[in-house]
């Protein structure tokens, strides 16, 4: 028995030491990690970067545009007031190179671009690998529509900045900033490049993705932009006139007969006027749009931090547009005034499914879109450009404002109708003033009116009334003084700050 | 011969010793050992017949005979052993030859035969030698010839208690060790941290080791189970475990079989816990009086008419806190099994815990086995298994959070509302009194249901041989597999229900972890007076860690919870699998001359797979010596002085803060996107740059002590001091974000921890009928950051836990872990203060903050360092008084010099909206009439910063009896009746009495650690315990 028990054991401890012997590695071989050296093979492979590396940064819970871009767009505008103390800085025109919001677009910002850099640096790769021609210059084109997309919103807010076009790179400690001219310059180029190699947006349900239609309609706004302020070229008035014109000659768009429904949640992929927005979706791909948050009280149950201005509203012409734009009877019957709050902004209240709160309040994931381009800014942005090329509103300048002015009335878009039309014989700058006044009441709460303000040198102007601190050196934002302190001697703060 | 051959290889070539152990482990069979069991023959040589031969006797100091002595011939191997009456002959080869006689536990001699035929020697006592053997990892040693830092506590200290688990015995036991039960959670963590915390970002919990086997969970080891229990705290003791041994290291030997004779023991307890102590809230009629006059303050209407405010005075409301706490039963059955056959040893344990927590709904249970057997294959080998198996099942509940944890809410709910309305649901949130989105506490308390079940999987089989005398080979393997199935439902239903929101999130995984050690002891002595013992080791360590989970939303039923996750309308979908890799070679040398001066020598390499690819390995040396004074000729007959030791120590230790293929780069997953409403898979570049120079902390000690021993053992006294200086911290450090990066983590900035341990000890009290042994440990740490990163002199840590909390934790150059900033909190301004508090906008009433920038108001440049969290020192009391059969237990802790930031109080003390205060603090708030206080007037709130302001910091210093128990074991007599060799009853009261300032429901609460240490909200209640327990033995 004892003998017995004595061999079992031995067999056993033997058996469990010699099982035991480990083969040790110390070079790790991560099973379940991507590494980017194997990386862009396939076509999936290019698809999937540009989604979670390009488009993400800018679409994610509580940050990018869902979140973070409408404070910083927003604020300074007269369309959109922030209720919370934490974002009020931006509303004031005092937020400084700490603002956690503003640093977050800054970071997001780069991370966008740094992504499409990697694919834009991945071509080669791609190609060796075997994916097709047709597929490589698709996905070079979305990386460089979406480098040129995130370097207009730098430049605009930040004004001069770094220029990385290099694949994701340490270097970038070293290179200087860039002149506001260069940034363009590489802006143009890119989109010219996505403009060429982009197909068409043949189906309303592909705005989520850059087309050559998108491209030509920031090529439109992009000279238009760099028509003002800082570069002030005027011959680029011509140029984004064209581009506009090359747009509506396309014949894909049109503008939708309701402007409410073109809110509606159940349109988002069939309406005619998206050119290019950020689509959300609850089930299972995080997003945010906080612009639907609501009121925080009177039945409506939200987050109250954004809302619109008094004085905005009280300027907003009475019309359809202006019911559809607006909250300003809350859902328990009280007016704005009557609960003592601001008006807030209807045009967002329909976003569909909202995860983990509700609609009301806003949530880390959402249905929600948020547009970036639609086809009633390219009407404004010819009327605009065509009129401060041309000298005075051409027929057609005025017709593509006018179109504009019967949709917010809810009447027929393509009848003149004398009752809202801008009358013809108008003077270039009566004219001028009208369409960008249109811009403020077409366009409130989406992310324009700012840097309308801005490139039409009209911050001053627009916000002197109610800030008094506003100076010029308020058209740019505080570059994040993290970023400053790190880059010293490479990027430097922007005047006033 | 082979042996010889090998032995001699093995001196002569380090490399080869790591190559044959590995060969060796590897590659045992029994067929090998019955080979080397043929080599176990006796030296001695065949005497010459022409020789002379002597014969005598050997006798202890009393005057017994000693069997099993060994005499020898001096100079020669020539030698023989005594018979069972002390006799012995020997064969010599000259008549002036000299013996030399030697016995465990006595003094050698060397006797001059002399020509006399008979010789007849009496052994002296050697009282070194019957030290007691002391655990140091990767073997043992005499107390006397410990060099290094290291503390014992005797499993009966830590049975004192009635606890199951020994974590939590240990609090106050040990000088140095820092133990925190940061909840009282039924399945608490408890956090031990050894002289210090050395990490910013990584690891500051000790490496355990039980029985050999590294990582293991200290939680599941229960008392009872415990043979010994040391920690090691300096560099020399602790750099033998090279980049895992910074922390300090515990080792725990379990019990094993001992006798031939069949030992059973059982202990069991009951015991009954109680809330310890109940937050003073406002009653119903109270709350909504001073609702009314808070919102009115703050320019709303009023939600009570002064009828319901009657109303609720004469009929009480709800006592939330009554709804979510109850008296809770705990029970433990520890069942002990040991004994042997010849040549087989054995002990058997099994463990039942069933914890009920005093929050409705929570609770803990776990049933373990622990087998232990061993076999002396013959003389030479011995072979080890050593097990252990555990299933627990833990019922917890939301804590250290706000809107889902039950125990926030029932802090701010209004107690104005009813737990169920009449139709039997719950009441809800808002509706223009009490919070808005934390929701009916007794709801968050019953409807979301968590199980997480954890099996433990150990096996530990070891084997020893004793290659020749003195040189033992010792191969361990050890496998863990630890199995963990998290199960979450939330329907929802304390929010409304929503079906789309009801939710699961199961997760379930598997850590597996398997050591080689293969070691070689070589330990002699010779000429009397040189006692060396080399340790030469090879080891590896291989960890594989997979988890996998399912978060899923949108149930069309409540009905199968997280069993049927099918019914979700949304499924998200994550897994992930890491390994880690070590491999390592250590050596060790331990000399001693004469028992008075020692020193010990170690070094550890370590190469791991974690660290970057420029930096694979570290090495990780130490170096101690000690004097036993009390060794040397003046002292050795001392009365007083029964030991006295100094030592000193200096080494570098690793920690391998260091996670797996974070020194890579990678391509992030799980960043989906949505171009059309559907979902597109999506992968990005990481926000951190990887970083090929990645490697270990290092942490360089240097440690004095002195060990002291009177009046033969009956006072005891250790002193040490100790200076930690961490270097190479793992610190993220910010990229410019252009580069795509936003981080990278490097090896950057310095900790320093230094302080003084002391442990005082004492028999007080020794008679026949009455005794009382005293123990006092004191440990005090100075904890202080040198370096940050390059230029960085402080970094923002982040939130305290609350919104609004942004900006409250730090780190600063010269200042310690877990440090506050905010706005100085000086109590309200007094009336007669009016002209100063109209400086800072300030109204009588108003809190009197501090403008400490002189800028005329009260803003965001006013935020300086207000507190904290390290303590200066803490103590443990431990008293055991017996007289006769009873024995009395008196275990007093405490802790001095810390800073609690109460975060619940943000809410509890502070109106705002409809949301009223619910402290009874609110009563004494600043009134005109009332301007003796602290507590400002309502309304205030709006017009100064509340959130970080000093206010919320509280001095978290106690005192606390952490256990009185009186126990009652039968005499023999009574015990031979029944056929059982011991039995005692015991009642025992733990934290019954605590002494504090603190004004939340525990001073030890704490929902982070190290630099997050020391924010309480809404931590799990500590409790009261009353337990009944019977330890029997048959």
């Amino acid at each position: 028995m004892k003998k017995v028990f004595k061999i079992v054991s031995l067999m056993l401890v033997s058996a469990l030491i010699l099982s035991g012997c480990n083969k040790v590695e110390l070079e790790e071989s991560p099973e379940g990690i991507l590494s980017p050296d194997s990386f862009f093979r396939t076509a999936d492979d290019f698809e999937a970067m540009l989604a979670g590396g390009v488009y993400r940064p800018l679409y994610t819970p509580w940050s990018g545009f869902g979140f973070n871009a409408i404070f910083v767009l927003t604020g300074g505008g007269e369309d959109i007031g922030l209720n919370q103390i934490r974002f009020q800085a931006f509303d004031r025109l005092e937020a400084d190179g700490i603002t956690g919001e503003m640093a977050d677009m800054w970071a997001q910002l780069y991370r966008s671009i740094s992504n499409a850099n990697t694919v834009i640096g991945s071509i080669e790769k791609g190609r060796q690998a075997g994916v097709s021609e047709d597929i490589l210059k698709n996905a070079e084109a979305q990386a460089r529509f979406m480098r040129a997309f995130d370097y207009f919103y730098m430049t605009r807010w930040w004004g001069e900045v770094q220029l990385i076009t290099e694949e994701n790179t340490l270097e970038a400690t070293t290179t200087p900033q860039s002149s506001v001219e260069e940034i363009y310059e590489l802006i143009v180029s890119d989109l010219q490049f996505a403009e060429a190699n982009l197909p068409n947006l043949t189906d309303p349900s592909g705005t989520g993705l850059a087309s050559k239609q998108a491209a030509q309609a920031y090529l439109a706004k992009v000279y238009l932009t760099m028509a003002g302020w800082p570069i002030k070229d005027a011959s680029k008035y011509a140029l984004a006139r064209d581009k506009a014109k090359e747009v509506i000659d396309s014949g894909i768009f049109s503008l939708e007969p309701d402007f409410a429904q073109l809110w509606r949640q159940a349109n988002r992929f069939t309406n005619s006027e998206f050119i290019f927005a950020f689509h959300g979706d609850v089930n299972n791909v995080p997003s945010t749009q906080h612009l639907n948050t609501r009121y925080n009280a009177a039945g409506e149950g939200g987050w109250s931090d954004v809302s619109s201005e008094v004085r905005f509203f009280e300027a907003f012409p009475d019309s359809y547009r202006k019911d559809a734009s607006f909250t300003s009877v809350f859902a328990n019957g009280q007016t704005f005034q009557e609960a003592g709050a601001k008006p807030h902004i209807a045009k967002y209240r329909d976003a569909g499914d909202v995860y983990p709160f509700d609609a009301n309040s806003g949530g880390a994931s959402g249905d929600a879109s948020f547009n970036l381009f639609r086809y009633a800014e390219v009407l404004l942005i010819y009327a605009e450009a065509a009129n401060m090329a041309e000298g005075s509103p051409s027929a057609t300048a005025l017709e593509a404002i006018n179109k504009v002015r019967r949709r917010a009335h809810n009447l027929p878009v393509d009848t003149p109708d004398p009752s809202v039309d801008l009358p013809a014989g108008m003077s270039q700058s009566a004219f001028d003033e009208a369409v960008l006044d249109e811009r403020a009441w077409e366009l409130a709460f989406e992310g324009k009116r700012w840097f309308d303000l801005v490139r039409r040198e009209m911050v001053i102007e627009a916000n002197a009334d109610t800030w008094d601190n506003v100076t010029e050196t308020d058209r740019l934002l505080a570059k994040p003084d993290a970023q400053v302190t790190l880059l010293e001697g490479y990027l430097e703060q922007n005047p006033g700050y | 011969m082979k042996k010889t051959k090998l032995t001699k290889l093995l001196a002569s070539n380090p490399i080869k010793i790591r190559l044959l152990s590995l060969i060796f482990i590897c590659c045992a069979s029994p067929m090998q050992a019955e080979i080397f069991d043929e080599n176990n023959k006796s030296n001695i040589e065949k005497p010459n017949a022409l020789q002379f031969t002597v014969s005598g006797t050997i006798l202890d100091d009393a005057g017994q005979p000693l069997p099993g002595a060994n005499v020898i011939e001096k100079g020669t191997t020539n030698g023989t052993q005594t018979d069972f009456d002390g006799n012995f002959s020997l064969t010599l080869s000259s008549r002036n030859a000299v013996l030399q006689v030697s016995y465990i536990g006595f003094v050698p001699q060397e006797v001059p035969v002399n020509g006399n035929s008979t010789v007849s020697v009496t052994m002296e006592v050697d009282s070194q030698a019957l030290d007691e053997v002391v655990v140091v990892g990767y073997g043992t040693q005499r107390r006397s010839q410990i060099t290094g830092a290291i503390s014992s506590v005797s499993a009966e200290d830590l049975q004192a208690i009635p606890l199951a688990r020994v974590d939590q015995a240990l609090q106050g036991r040990a000088a140095g060790v820092f133990v925190q039960n940061a909840t009282g959670a039924p399945n608490s963590e408890v956090r031990i941290r050894i002289r210090g915390s050395n990490s910013i970002n990584g690891d500051n919990d000790p490496l355990v080791v039980i029985d050999g086997a590294q990582g293991a969970s200290i939680n599941s080891v229960n008392p009872n189970d415990i043979e010994s229990f040391e920690v090691l705290k300096d560099a020399s003791a602790t750099s033998i475990y090279g980049s895992r041994g910074a922390n300090g290291v515990i080792l725990i030997t379990t019990k094993s079989g001992k006798t031939n004779k069949t030992t059973v023991t059982y202990n069991t307890y009951l015991a009954a816990n109680k809330l310890r102590k109940k937050r003073d809230l406002l009653n119903a009629g109270q709350y909504a009086e001073l609702l009314n006059e808070s919102t009115e303050a703050q320019g709303f209407a009023q939600p009570f008419t002064p009828e319901e405010v009657a109303g609720y005075y004469a009929n009480g409301g709800t006592d939330w806190q009554d709804e979510i706490f109850r008296t809770s039963f705990s029970q433990n059955h520890h069942l002990n099994i040991s004994g042997g056959a010849e040549n087989v040893r054995y002990n058997l344990a099994g463990d039942y815990l069933k914890n009920e927590g005093i929050v409705i709904n929570t609770g803990y249970e776990r049933w373990s086995v622990r087998p232990n057997i061993t076999v002396d294959v013959n003389d030479k080998i011995q072979v080890t298994l050593n097990s252990f198996f555990q299933w627990s099942t833990d019922k917890p509940t939301q804590i250290n959070g706000f809107n889902t944890s039950p125990i926030f809410s029932a802090s701010i709910w209004s107690p104005t509302k009813p737990v169920y309305l009449e139709d039997g649901s719950y009441s809800m949130p808002g509706g223009g009194v009490g919070p808005n989105t934390d929701f009916n506490p007794v709801a968050l308390a019953l409807e979301p249901i968590r199980e997480n079940k954890n099996n433990i999987f150990t096996l530990n089989p070891s084997v020893s041989y004793e290659i020749i005398d003195g040189l033992v080979f010792d191969g361990r393997v050890t496998y863990r597999a630890t199995d963990f199935e998290n199960n979450f439902y939330d329907n929802q239903v304390p929010q409304g229900g929503v079906p789309l929101n009801r939710r699961a999130i199961v997760t379930d995984g598997r850590s597996t972890y398997l050591q080689n050690t293969a070691q070689l002891t070589y330990e002699t002595n010779f000429n009397d007076v040189h006692d060396l013992k080399v340790t030469a080791l090879y080891e590896t360590q291989v960890e594989n860690f997979n988890q996998n989970q399912i978060n899923a939303n949108g149930f069309l039923t409540d009905a199968a919870t997280w069993n049927n996750l099918g019914l979700a309308e949304n499924r998200q979908v994550s897994s992930s699998i890491s390994r880690r890799d070590l491999e390592s070679f250590m050596g060790r040398i331990n000399y001693g001359y004469k028992d008075r001066y020692i020193i010990t020598l170690t070094g550890r390499r370590d190469a791991s797979s974690v660290f970057g690819a420029n930096n694979k390995s570290g090495f990780f040396p130490s170096g101690s010596i000690a004097w036993n004074v009390s060794n040397e000729n003046f002292l050795k007959d001392s009365n007083v002085i029964s030991n006295l030791k100094f030592r000193a120590s200096y080494g570098e230790v690793g920690s391998q803060a260091v996670g797996p293929y974070t020194s890579l780069a990678q391509l992030q997953t799980g960043s989906n996107f949505s171009f059309d409403g559907t979902q597109t898979i999506g992968v990005a570049l990481t926000n951190r740059a990887p970083n090929p120079n990645l490697k270990w902390e290092t942490t360089a000690q240097t440690d004095f002590g002195i060990d002291a021993e009177f009046f033969n053992g009956r006072f005891d006294l250790t002193v040490a001091y100790y200076k930690k200086n961490t270097r190479d911290l793992l610190l993220e450090i910010p990229l410019a974000q252009s580069s795509g990066f936003r981080t990278q983590l490097v090896n950057i900035g310095e900790v320093q921890n230094k302080g003084i341990e002391l442990l005082i000890g004492g028999n007080i009290i020794q008679s026949d009928d009455f005794n009382w042994r005293t123990n006092f440990t004191l440990t005090s740490n100075d904890n202080e950051v040198l370096a940050l990163a390059e230029g960085q002199t402080e970094q923002l840590i982040g939130n305290a836990g609350l919104p609004g909390t942004d900006n409250t934790r730090w780190l600063e150059v010269g200042q310690p872990l877990g440090l506050w900033r905010g706005i100085r909190y000086d109590g309200v301004w007094g009336t007669d203060e009016a002209a100063e508090a109209a400086e800072i906008g300030a109204v009588p009433g108003d809190p009197k903050l501090f403008d400490a920038d002189g800028s005329g108001a009260i803003d965001a440049g006013d935020n300086i360092n207000i507190g904290n969290a390290q303590e200066d020192y803490s103590f443990g009391w431990d008293n055991t008084f017996t007289y006769k059969g009873f024995d009395l237990n008196v275990f007093i802790q405490g802790v001095q010099g810390n800073q609690i930031y109460n975060l619940s109080r943000l809410r509890t003390d502070l109106p705002s909206g409809t949301t009223g205060a619910t402290s009874v603090d609110a009563l004494n708030r600043w009134t005109p009439t009332n301007q003796n206080t602290d507590v400002p007037t309502f309304g205030s709130g709006e017009r100064f910063p509340q959130t970080n302001i000093g206010r919320w910091l509280e001095d978290g210093s106690y005192i606390r009896f952490k256990n009185i128990s009186l126990g009652y074991s039968f005499s023999p007599s009574v015990l031979d009746a029944l056929k059982i060799s011991s039995f005692r009853l015991y009642l025992a009261g733990t934290n019954l009495i605590t002494i504090t300032d603190y004004t939340g429901y525990d001073p030890e609460a704490s929902t982070g650690s190290d630099r997050n240490a020391g924010v309480d909200l809404a931590t799990y209640p500590s409790q009261k315990t009353y337990t009944l327990g019977i330890d029997v033995t048959f």
